[in-house]
């Protein structure tokens, strides 16, 4: 079973930015869902973690071994889809995956094969086994990204944005799959600006904001911490702009009379509104603005406001 | 996971990408492609000039090895480039990246996956060419040249044009750049710097001296294995280095450390390797400078003469060990107290004994210094047996000769061959006098000259102790006895000899004998493809040997003097050079002609008939008059006779016609002039022509009585084409300027070859002697006392006394005029006649000319005739022996007017100018066969009178030739440079000429170039500018100044080339033109007849001379600018009708001054000429 600890982790890019600041996280089995907006250094926390990238200062630990120092045991130890997958546009699909397999020491030969035929199966790929990559859509090729993360069957999955660009249908499936995983007792670093892709799955979320961690904690933490502030209001199209220009809108659904809107904030002073059970992305949101309001919060480790 | 398990997996999908990316496979297809024709264009027989590719086990290879490895080393540079552009896509190769590698793991495999792509290709393309050279031709296969090619060529070059890009590409990470490093890397090495410092920047293999011998195999790669040793070293430094660049963490710290050392390291290694061969040849210079510089203080010392040399020699493998018994002389008047010996310094002396006492020694590099008892004294011998073994020096022979000349390898086409001075090995031997294989009193020629240049015969014996699957050929008959797994072969020549020669290998022997001398085939076993080639002959071999040998002595005077003439195949890397003081080079020793593997430096070696020619076996009807069958007996009598007298008799380099030479007319063949001419078997081995007072005389005796053997007129086609003018301009610049000195102490910096400028001026000196001694019977003379004695010293009284027989000379003085004057004379020639006359009751022929010398230097001309009756002399198909030749001393300002006459029509008559400002220096004489009018008398005899210099506009004639100042050029357009480079690459062996003679009009040039042959007119220089024709915007102009206004008629000089069929060829010299119709700007008929010149040959004319085959090379039209007073006129003259000489422009009025006419390069044929124009005053 794997264990990722990091302790203040900083890292500043040769362009002077800071990418990571002080950030300190226990990551266990099961889903860790990585949230936060575009920029936040999700990506680069995880490169750190996957030994691409050194960080300038800090410590992190695979199951107790030290990245700087058990690069190679470390990278027989995780799997990784990273953000933009591709592959070999000239190989096939099944080819890719023995290159990787390869890579990873599977062997013997009959073995490997045996495995990546099941994991083509696992990720709904077998009938295109054949394919050149080239000729996979969008999604097959997020999948094939899940299949080589599979092969070999790593302790630690990292997962960077997985279903960006993927259909309704194929997020569901990815969900699933994200969801059997977790049940392996794998730890699975779920790294995303979606909030949708951990609200189901995930046990442990931490929230990234310009570096550093603005919250650490079960998901049903952060979704407490927007109750009472989760309302649902009914508004008429003219004042639809208004409302969205003073409070946080979640969403917006037309209905008779107007938009029923869902929004969050500390309190509605334009028309009725009921107070709903927030869910994790109403949390999200609503704890992003609160530490937008108040840049002094959000400070590393606690919550937003 | 193991190294070994990460490195195959990126390898093997490396290849994989790359082998399913369009641009490896459209590469590949067009190698192959290429290569496969190469191949086929080579073993199909059309193409002569590929007789090499088809006669050598080693030349398909070789040819098609540097091929591939240009192409491969091109498509490696785009290859190794694509994982540049692939891992920046960190979608890809940041999954890759994530997995447990190291970096050098992940490099080494890609670069294995390229390496062994190309290995594939490469293999491929090895095997394609073996099944074409084992199932498609005949030519001899030998796997070890294809491995061995492959082995030092290829791969070195493979991995250092992978790891080149593959280094740079992660370093720059950026594509376009590395393809521009990279291809200019390869520009470089091909067209630049490959060639020079011995190959040592050759990244590609293509001229590095390296080729497999049947004979010899690859001989010793050491040097060659450092050399390419090097590009593979600093191929896996650079494959190393781009470890420590990759763009990821490396798997454990330090790693990145370890192998930025060793790639270092390895770098270091590697230009170690490359320093190491610099040195190294800069030591063998350095080696040789000492030789001769040790050698320096000795050569005036008096040495004893070598009366008798009796060699038992032993071959062991890759050494000898031997015992040379010495018979020595002092033939001085001092006592000897010590007697120096040379020897090549790789062999040891063990022991000197003189009968059973040991007699001291000392031994320093190649000498061996012998101190005896008591000195030697006067009139007294030593008998001396010195034993000594080891290993032959090559850096001892050719001292003489230039260090750059000595490094430069025998090029043919692509093949690159390193030229050796011996050969000593388990399989082969070949030592010639040149290595130094048995000692020798004093100093070797090569030292000695032109300080010392004696020359002495003595009686030599040989006994050779080699395996029995070796055979042994030397001078003299032989006798093998076997012992076990051993042979003793014993040579013991009958004569005296000056020096020789030993070759040992796996020989088959072919002999013949013939009136009492044995005529004697060694060819390699498997070599033989001849006999099947001359089968139908093979009876009547005999006799025709007889009848080529009776022509050449008849006409030579002197008898061949040894009971053996073998012709023997040595390695095609046999070097042989020119010598300063004998035309021999080392391919002739006394009864023995070496020839080159094959026969691959010889005109004609692959006795096939011309192109469309009957095959062997095939009777056909000859296509001429009387229907004549020719069978396969004749064309094989053709080709031998052909090829005896190409070779061994005549000058090298004869055209065949009918065979085609080489596909899209590239030039294919060899950076040498190899010698086989058999006549220093008469002249240089046979008798003591070289003496120390006179170092000269030998070599102005060899070229004298060679050209006696084979006069000008045999070479007329040569001549004709006017080839070899450019050389002959440089020689007579540097003559100018300098003396034969000059050249000889190497006081006068030059690049042209020492020996082309002796033996102009041999040429010169025996007919000098011949012309001031003036006696018609000087050459037979001649002989007669080299036949009186054969196979001894000729000293200086004794030439003395053979002069003064013939009326008296001055040889001293004469020589040492010839040695020290400077300047040349030149001659002008016209007023040619011929025609019949009548001699009392006989119908003779008179041949009269005027010759003017204007300069202030005596000179010499000589006249060959080649009369009819006397062609076909030599049986077969040989030229026509000329039967008289005369030679005329021209003292200097003067006009000499000669007359001749003879018993028999000439159909051809040739004067050499011998050594003069005259360009070409030989040419034809055209005559006009007009009848005399009555009571013509023959005159036979020379006139003289004193040279009158005309002034300029005398008779109101001026002429302004493109020598002259009043011509100009205009300015040169920017030249075809990269058409040059490529063309250099292309034509790998041969220097690319810029004046080929005529042939160049073939080929005509983009810009105004000079072409020189007799056909056109000039004082001494006969030459024009000949162009490619254009739109009429390039001009050259002739201007002259006029002394009066008035009516002129503006007359060009045409050449006479090309026309139609029947129309002459070669135009007179000042001869009278036809005026077909010039333009005049005032109307009135067109103006006809002659014009007011010099000469009075009439019209009508037949020409003599060979037909040239240019008549396909129409002239087309002259277009020409008149500029007059009234601006200029643009006038366009037909050349169909017009005649040789001058022909007329047009008629003008012109102001005094300057008078300017231009000639536009507008035709609608393909070139133009610019001779000469004229401006005549109309009275």
């Amino acid at each position: 079973m794997g264990q990722v600890t990091i302790r203040g982790l900083n890292h500043r890019y040769k362009t002077g930015v800071q990418a990571l600041r002080d950030v300190n996280l226990d990551i266990g089995a099961g889903i860790f869902g990585l949230l936060g907006p575009n920029g936040a250094g999700k990506t680069t926390m995880i490169r750190i973690l996957i030994t691409l990238l050194k960080p300038t200062d800090g410590r992190v630990e695979v199951d107790g071994l030290e990245i700087g120092g058990h690069r190679g045991e470390i990278r027989r130890r995780i799997g990784y889809l990273p953000q933009e997958f591709s592959t070999f546009s000239r190989l096939k699909t099944w080819e890719f995956l023995d290159y990787i397999a390869r890579l990873r020491a599977i062997g013997p030969k009959s073995r490997r094969r045996a495995l990546v035929e099941k994991v083509l199966e696992d990720v709904g790929l077998y009938e295109a086994r054949d394919r050149r990559a080239m000729k996979l859509s969008g999604g097959m090729k997020r999948r094939l990204g899940i299949a080589q993360t599979l092969l070999g069957d790593p302790d630690i999955l990292v997962i960077d944005e997985p279903t960006v660009g993927l259909d309704p249908e194929e997020r569901v499936r990815f969900r699933n799959l994200l969801s059997d995983l977790a049940r392996r007792d794998k730890v699975i670093l779920l790294s995303t600006h979606i909030v949708g892709d951990i609200s189901s799955t995930c046990s442990h979320i931490a929230l990234l904001r310009e570096g550093r961690v603005a919250f650490d904690g079960p998901p049903e933490d952060l979704t407490a911490r927007a109750r009472g502030r989760t309302w649902k209001t009914t508004v008429a199209a003219m004042d639809l702009d208004g409302i969205k220009s003073r409070y946080s809108v979640i969403s917006t659904v037309p209905s008779n009379g107007g938009f029923e809107v869902r929004l969050v904030a500390g309190r509605f002073d334009d028309g009725p509104a009921e107070a709903v059970e927030p869910n994790l992305e109403d949390a999200y949101v609503d704890f992003m603005r609160s530490t937008d309001e108040s840049p002094e919060s959000g400070s590393a480790g606690e919550g937003g406001w | 996971m193991s190294a070994r398990q990460t490195i195959s997996s990126v390898a093997l999908y490396e290849a994989k990408l790359l082998l399913r990316s369009w641009g490896f496979r459209v590469f590949a297809a067009i190698t192959l492609a290429f290569l496969a024709i190469v191949i086929l264009l080579i073993v199909q027989p059309a193409y002569a000039g590929f007789y090499f590719g088809r006669a050598l086990s080693g030349a398909l290879p070789m040819v098609v090895i540097k091929l591939l490895n240009v192409f491969q080393g091109v498509m490696a540079v785009f290859l190794a480039t694509e994982f540049i552009r692939r891992d920046r896509r960190l979608d890809t190769v940041q999954v890759v990246f994530s997995q447990s590698f190291s970096n050098g793991q992940y490099i080494f495999g890609k670069f294995l996956g390229l390496f062994g792509l190309f290995l594939a290709l490469d293999l491929a393309v090895i095997a394609v060419t073996i099944v074409i050279h084992v199932f498609f031709s005949t030519t001899p296969f030998a796997l070890s040249a294809y491995l061995g090619a492959f082995a030092l060529l290829s791969l070195p070059t493979l991995v250092f044009m992978i790891g080149l890009p593959v280094f740079l590409g992660s370093l720059l990470r950026s594509q376009p750049v590395v393809y521009l490093l990279s291809l200019s890397l390869l520009f470089l090495s091909l067209v630049i710097i490959g060639p020079g410092m011995s190959s040592t920047f050759d990244a590609f293999g293509f001229f590095i001296p390296v080729f497999h011998s049947d004979f010899n195999g690859l001989g010793p790669i050491g040097p060659l294995a450092a050399a390419r040793g090097m590009y593979l070293l600093l191929g896996a430094a650079l494959v190393l280095g781009s470890i420590p660049l990759l763009k990821r963490l490396p798997q454990k710290a330090g790693e990145n450390r370890r192998i930025g050392i060793l790639a270092v390291l390895l770098a270091a290694a590697a230009v170690g390797l490359g320093a190491g061969r610099l040195a190294g040849l800069a030591a063998d210079r350095a080696f040789r400078e000492e030789i001769r510089a040790e050698s320096a203080g000795l050569i005036n010392n008096p040495v004893p003469a070598l009366i008798a040399c009796d060699i038992k020699l032993k071959h062991e493998e890759s050494r000898i060990s031997a015992e040379a018994d010495l018979i020595l002389a002092n033939r001085g008047d001092r006592p000897l107290p010590e007697l120096i010996l040379n020897l090549n310094p790789g062999l040891k002396v063990e022991g000197i004994r003189s009968g059973n006492e040991s007699v001291p020694f000392r031994r320093r590099r190649h000498l061996v210094t012998v101190a005896p008892a008591a000195p030697l004294a006067p009139g007294t011998e030593i008998h001396l047996t010195i034993a000594y073994s080891g290993t032959i020096d090559e850096r001892y022979a050719y001292l003489d000769i230039e260090d750059e000349r000595l490094e430069t390898p025998l090029k043919i086409w692509f093949i690159s061959v390193p030229r050796r001075a011996a050969f000593l090995g388990r399989d082969y031997v070949l030592f010639t006098p040149e290595s130094g294989w048995y000692p020798r009193p004093g100093l070797p020629a090569s030292l000695l000259f032109p300080d010392r240049a004696g020359q002495e015969f003595s009686r030599y014996t040989l006994s050779v102790d080699a395996p029995a699957s070796l055979t042994a050929v030397s001078q003299g008959l032989s006798a093998t006895s076997p012992a076990g797994d051993r042979n003793t072969t014993v040579f013991k020549p009958e004569t005296p000899l000056p020096q020789i020669a030993l070759a040992l290998g796996r020989y088959e022997k072919m002999t013949v004998a013939v009136d009492n001398v044995e005529y004697g085939l060694y060819l390699l076993r498997g070599h033989d493809r001849f006999t099947d080639q001359l089968g139908e002959i093979a009876a009547e071999l005999p006799d025709l040997i007889r009848r080529i040998k009776d022509g050449v002595e008849v006409v030579l005077g002197l008898s061949y003097p040894f009971r053996q003439l073998a012709l023997v195949e040595v390695p095609l890397g046999a070097a042989a050079h020119d010598r300063r003081w004998t035309t021999a080079q080392e391919f002739v020793q006394p009864e023995l002609v070496l020839l080159p593997e094959m026969g691959v430096l010889n005109a004609g070696a692959e006795f096939r008939p011309g192109r469309g020619g009957p095959q062997a076996g095939q009777r056909v009807a000859l296509m001429q008059r009387g229907g004549t069958e020719i069978t396969p007996a004749d064309i094989q009598r053709t080709l031998f006779n052909r090829f005896i007298q190409t070779n061994l008799l005549g000058s090298p380099g004869a055209v065949f016609p009918g065979l085609r030479a080489s596909p899209f007319g590239l030039r294919i063949q060899a950076n040498v002039q190899p010698r086989f001419n058999l006549l220093p078997q008469y002249l240089t081995y046979a008798e003591g022509l070289r003496m120390d007072e006179w170092p000269l005389l030998g070599y102005a005796l060899e070229v004298y009585l060679g050209g006696r053997a084979n006069p000008q007129t045999i070479r007329g086609l040569a001549v004709a084409l006017g080839q070899g003018m450019s050389e002959q301009e440089r020689i007579n610049a540097f003559l100018m300027e300098h003396s034969l000195a000059d050249a000889l102490s190497g006081a006068a910096q030059t690049d042209i070859p020492l020996s082309a400028v002796t033996t102009e001026k041999a040429k010169y000196l025996m007919v000098l002697i011949r012309s001031k001694l003036d006696r018609e019977d000087f050459d037979d003379r001649l002989v007669e006392f080299l036949a009186a004695h054969r196979f001894t010293s000729i000293d200086r009284k004794e030439w003395e006394e053979f002069f003064s027989g013939l009326g008296g000379l001055d040889l001293d003085g004469l020589i040492s005029v010839w040695r020290e004057g400077r300047g040349l004379p030149g001659f002008w020639i016209d007023d040619v006649q011929s025609y019949p006359v009548r001699d009392g009751e006989r119908n003779r022929y008179q041949i009269s000319f005027r010759v003017t010398n204007p300069t202030d230097l005596e000179g010499v001309l000589k006249v060959d005739f080649v009369t009819r009756g006397s062609q076909g002399m030599r049986g077969g198909g040989g030229a026509a022996v000329p039967v008289e030749n005369r030679a005329f001393l021209v003292p200097p300002r003067t006009v000499l007017d000669v007359g001749l006459v003879l018993d028999q029509v000439a159909v051809m008559t040739t004067v050499d100018t011998v050594l003069s400002q005259n360009l070409p220096a030989v040419f034809n004489l055209p005559f006009s066969n007009r009848r005399p009018g009555p009571g013509v008398r023959p005159f036979d005899g020379v006139t003289a009178k004193p040279y009158v210099p005309a002034t300029r506009g005398a008779d109101g004639e001026y002429i302004v030739d493109n020598e002259d100042e009043g011509f100009r050029l205009p300015e040169r357009g920017g030249e075809n440079w990269l058409r040059r480079s490529l063309q250099k690459v292309l034509s790998q062996g041969g220097d690319v000429q810029d004046t080929a003679g005529l042939m160049g009009l073939i080929n005509p040039p983009d810009d105004w170039s000079p072409l020189i042959t007799q056909n056109f007119y000039g004082r001494f220089i006969r030459s024009a500018f000949l162009k490619k024709s254009g739109t009429g915007q390039n001009r050259v102009s002739w201007t002259a100044e006029l002394e009066e206004a008035g009516d002129y008629n503006l007359y060009f000089y045409h050449e006479g080339l090309g026309g139609g069929m029947g129309r002459s060829n070669f135009a007179g010299m000042n001869r009278g033109s036809q005026a077909p119709g010039g333009r005049q700007p005032g109307g009135g008929a067109p103006a006809g007849g002659q014009g007011q010149v010099r000469s009075n040959a009439p019209a009508g004319g037949r020409e003599q001379g060979p037909r040239m085959a240019v008549q396909r090379l129409l002239p087309g039209s002259k277009t020409f600018i008149v500029h007059g007073p009234n601006g200029p006129e643009e006038i366009t003259l037909d050349l169909k009708d017009a005649r040789p000489g001058w022909n007329l422009i047009g008629r003008f009025q012109l102001p005094a001054g300057a008078n300017t006419v231009e000639l536009t390069d507008k035709n609608e044929e393909r070139y133009v000429l610019a001779d000469a124009v004229k401006w005549l005053r109309l009275k």
